[in-house]
């Protein structure tokens, strides 16, 4: 009971008010017989004063005028009490419906005012937090921005060392290149003066060389050159014979063809005679035979005393 | 005195290879492979009265490109034009870069009755090395053509030629009145006549050793019989209609005795019979195929194909009996022998992964050599002087012959070819 007049004091007051009300009424109805039974006694008191004769009669009329009015008074209290409760039962329906509506005005007034109160507060509450998250992002950037620096600062300072580091190392690198280049210079001058020498010695062989081959040459240069013509002599009737050579097919496997070429001066074929020829075909033959003959004339030789009347061939395919 | 000096020189051939390290010696190797370059100048028919119908030089020059041994000039290089010996200036034939010239007239004795003249000349010796003349009339002149090609070939060569012989082979011709005929040509294809004519299959013609008549299958009886037909009179005997198979008739050296195939004692076996007392004799009894039977050209041995081993190979048996003898072992597959005169090499369809070639298998050596590069090549038969082999090629859909030396170098399809042809066989050379 308590806890609900706590959660509706409104209430409590206003039914509070109302008992005070209707205690109030009913005293004040209360005190309205008292004093109509006062004012009774009044006017006895007078009139028994100045009609005393027909004191008795009178006063059963009176009394009986009095009761009726009494109770016509009475009827008309009934009544009126009646009404004025009815008024009064009215009024107070009212009231309650009023009070009701006020207290459902109350209610809905109290929810807006709640439901405003509510909102303001999750206003105040997203402000706070948008203002909130704006003072954490202003802190992020500028916490952002401070590390940035420290990070540039720190590259700067880290380039600023590797570049420190690499200019050393090229002083290093070149000082040492320079050292290499020194060593390798003075071993390229050791080299190259070892090569001279070398080469000296070797010039020097070379010369002792060739005095004496010039000296074995000389001593033999007759039959020398006359070896080379005979050389070239044989090669030139080798390369014409050899050009003009076409031999048939399935040649490949005879082995050996001995001919023997007579030629007269000027190198004009004066014969041609087989000798060993083991596995050949006519065809064959007269491919050799034809070779010679295309041949003419036969190559001069380079020194008229080296000439050959005859000419010993041997043809082999392979 | 020239003769004096020859027998000089023969007598100190003897020592020569002693000589060889006093007198001057020269050591020729290598040398150029190819063929002996040979000019075939046109033959002079302006003295006729009428136009040649045969262009005789062209077909020698033809002949002897053939053979892989010659090679004839292009007759647009030609430097001059002579027909006679004595027109010829051999500086320039010698310049053209020729070892041989050939010349040659028809003159005509009477109306179509002509006579052929050439000389084969050596340019470089500038001497005649052969001449002849020779009566011809208008049908043979092909032929005449061939014998200057034979003579010529056999004076550079020492070979007979075998350019004037006769081939034979069998010709499909889808839109033709007779589908099928067995036809005798020339060796370069021209002149083809026909032996018979038929609607049904003609197979493995088989030439007698004389030339004049020719053994096959004919199914004109709707199954395969064989015939003997000779070419002049057209007259032609069944000398083989057993039951089953009778096939691959092949003429024994002496004509006297037919090899064939027949099936009427179970699978394809070898028999030989004699054509004169038709007596039969049976030489193989296995129940493998033994099919296409060649005569050795002594007689006594016949090569043959069979696949009693799995894949076909060649064997060879007596024609006295006895056991077979495998002659092939190389690649899964060797058929269709046909034996060289001398007995020493075997011309056979060669088949490796699925490519049919003619290869020459060497007796003596083992050595097999392919010929050819194309796919589906059949049926090679060599020229009766053993040089060349001739062969049906499988081109798109029909066969075409080609001929080619034995040592693979020179390879020619033959000319005047429609239709599908097959089994060519190579004739014997005509009795001199």
């Amino acid at each position: 009971m308590l806890s609900v007049f706590r959660k509706h004091p409104a209430a409590l007051l206003i039914s509070l008010a109302l008992h005070a009300l209707i205690i109030g009424l009913m005293v004040v109805n209360l005190s309205s017989v008292d004093k109509l039974q006062d004012i009774k006694v009044g006017p006895v008191a007078k009139t028994v004063q100045a009609e005393v004769v027909d004191q008795q009669q009178l006063d059963a009329k009176e009394k009986q005028k009095q009761l009726e009015e009494k109770r016509k008074r009475e009827a008309e209290k009934k009544k009126k009490d009646l009404e004025a409760k009815k008024l009064a039962d009215k009024k107070k329906k009212e009231a309650e419906k009023k009070r009701k509506d006020e207290d459902k005005k109350k209610a809905e007034l109290k929810r807006k005012k709640e439901a405003e109160q509510k909102r303001k507060q999750e206003a105040e509450r997203k402000a706070k937090e948008k203002r909130k998250a704006e003072e954490q992002r202003k802190a992020d950037v500028a916490k952002a921005a401070e590390e940035k620096r420290k990070a540039e600062e720190a590259r700067l300072a880290e380039e600023k060392r590797k570049a420190e580091e690499k200019r050393k190392a090229e002083e290093a690198r070149i000082a040492e290149e320079k050292r290499k280049a020194e060593e390798a210079r003075k071993q390229e001058e050791e080299r190259k003066r070892k090569q001279a020498e070398e080469r000296r010695l070797a010039e020097e062989e070379q010369k002792r060389k060739e005095a004496e081959l010039k000296a074995k040459l000389l001593a033999e240069e007759n039959q020398r050159r006359l070896n080379s013509l005979q050389e070239a002599y044989k090669l030139a009737i080798f390369q014409k014979v050899k050009r003009n050579w076409i031999r048939p097919a399935g040649s490949e496997k005879i082995p050996e063809c001995w001919v023997r070429v007579l030629q007269g001066p000027g190198g004009i074929i004066l014969d041609v005679t087989f000798g060993t020829c083991n596995g050949s075909t006519t065809t064959y033959r007269a491919s050799i035979e034809n070779a010679v003959y295309k041949a003419e004339p036969l190559p001069k030789p380079g020194d008229p005393s080296l000439f050959e009347r005859e000419l010993n061939f041997n043809f082999r395919p392979e | 005195m020239k003769q004096l000096i020859t027998y000089l020189l023969a007598g100190l051939l003897w020592v020569m290879p002693v000589l060889a390290n006093a007198a001057l010696t020269i050591e020729i190797t290598g040398g150029v492979e190819g063929a002996l370059p040979i000019a075939v100048v046109p033959f002079d028919t302006s003295r006729l009265s009428s136009k040649l119908p045969v262009d005789i030089a062209g077909i020698v020059a033809s002949d002897l490109n053939r053979s892989g041994v010659l090679k004839s000039m292009e007759r647009t290089r030609l430097p001059a034009n002579p027909h006679y010996s004595n027109q010829v200036q051999y500086a320039r034939w010698r310049t053209a870069g020729q070892d041989y010239l050939v010349v040659g007239r028809v003159l005509e004795k009477s109306p179509g009755l002509y006579n052929i003249e050439f000389q084969l000349l050596d340019v470089l010796k500038q001497k005649q090395l052969l001449g002849r003349s020779m009566p011809a009339k208008k049908r043979n002149l092909r032929s005449r053509a061939h014998q200057i090609s034979d003579f010529i070939y056999e004076q550079i060569t020492g070979t007979r030629g075998a350019f004037n012989t006769r081939i034979a082979f069998v010709r499909a011709q889808k839109d033709a009145a007779r589908k099928y005929v067995l036809q005798v040509a020339d060796t370069d294809g021209f002149n083809a006549q026909n032996v018979l004519e038929s609607d049904e299959p003609i197979m493995s013609p088989s030439w007698s050793p004389d030339g004049k008549s020719l053994a096959y299958v004919s199914f004109e009886n709707e199954r395969p019989e064989i015939f003997i037909q000779h070419l002049a009179t057209a007259r032609r005997s069944k000398v083989a209609g057993f039951r089953g198979l009778n096939s691959a008739p092949s003429w024994s050296p002496d004509g006297k005795f037919l090899a064939l195939v027949l099936s009427k004692d179970g699978s394809p076996d070898i028999y030989t019979l004699n054509t004169a007392t038709k007596r039969l004799k049976r030489l193989t009894t296995h129940r493998s195929i033994d099919t296409e039977p060649v005569w050795a050209s002594d007689g006594r041995t016949i090569i043959f194909t069979s696949d009693r081993a799995g894949s076909p190979q060649l064997y060879r048996i007596d024609v006295g009996g006895g056991k077979p003898k495998r002659v092939t072992f190389e690649g899964r597959y060797n058929t269709a022998a046909s034996l060289s005169p001398d007995g020493k090499f075997i011309a056979m369809v060669h088949g490796e992964r699925g490519q049919y070639k003619i290869a020459q298998y060497e007796r003596e050596t083992g050595n097999l050599t392919v010929l050819t590069d194309s796919s589906l090549d059949e049926s090679p038969s060599f020229s009766p002087n053993g040089k060349m082999v001739l062969y049906a090629s499988t081109r798109g859909n029909n066969g075409f012959l080609y001929a080619v030396s034995i040592d693979g170098r020179a390879k020619h399809k033959l000319s005047d070819q429609a239709g599908d042809i097959r089994e060519p066989v190579w004739g014997p050379f005509e009795s001199k």
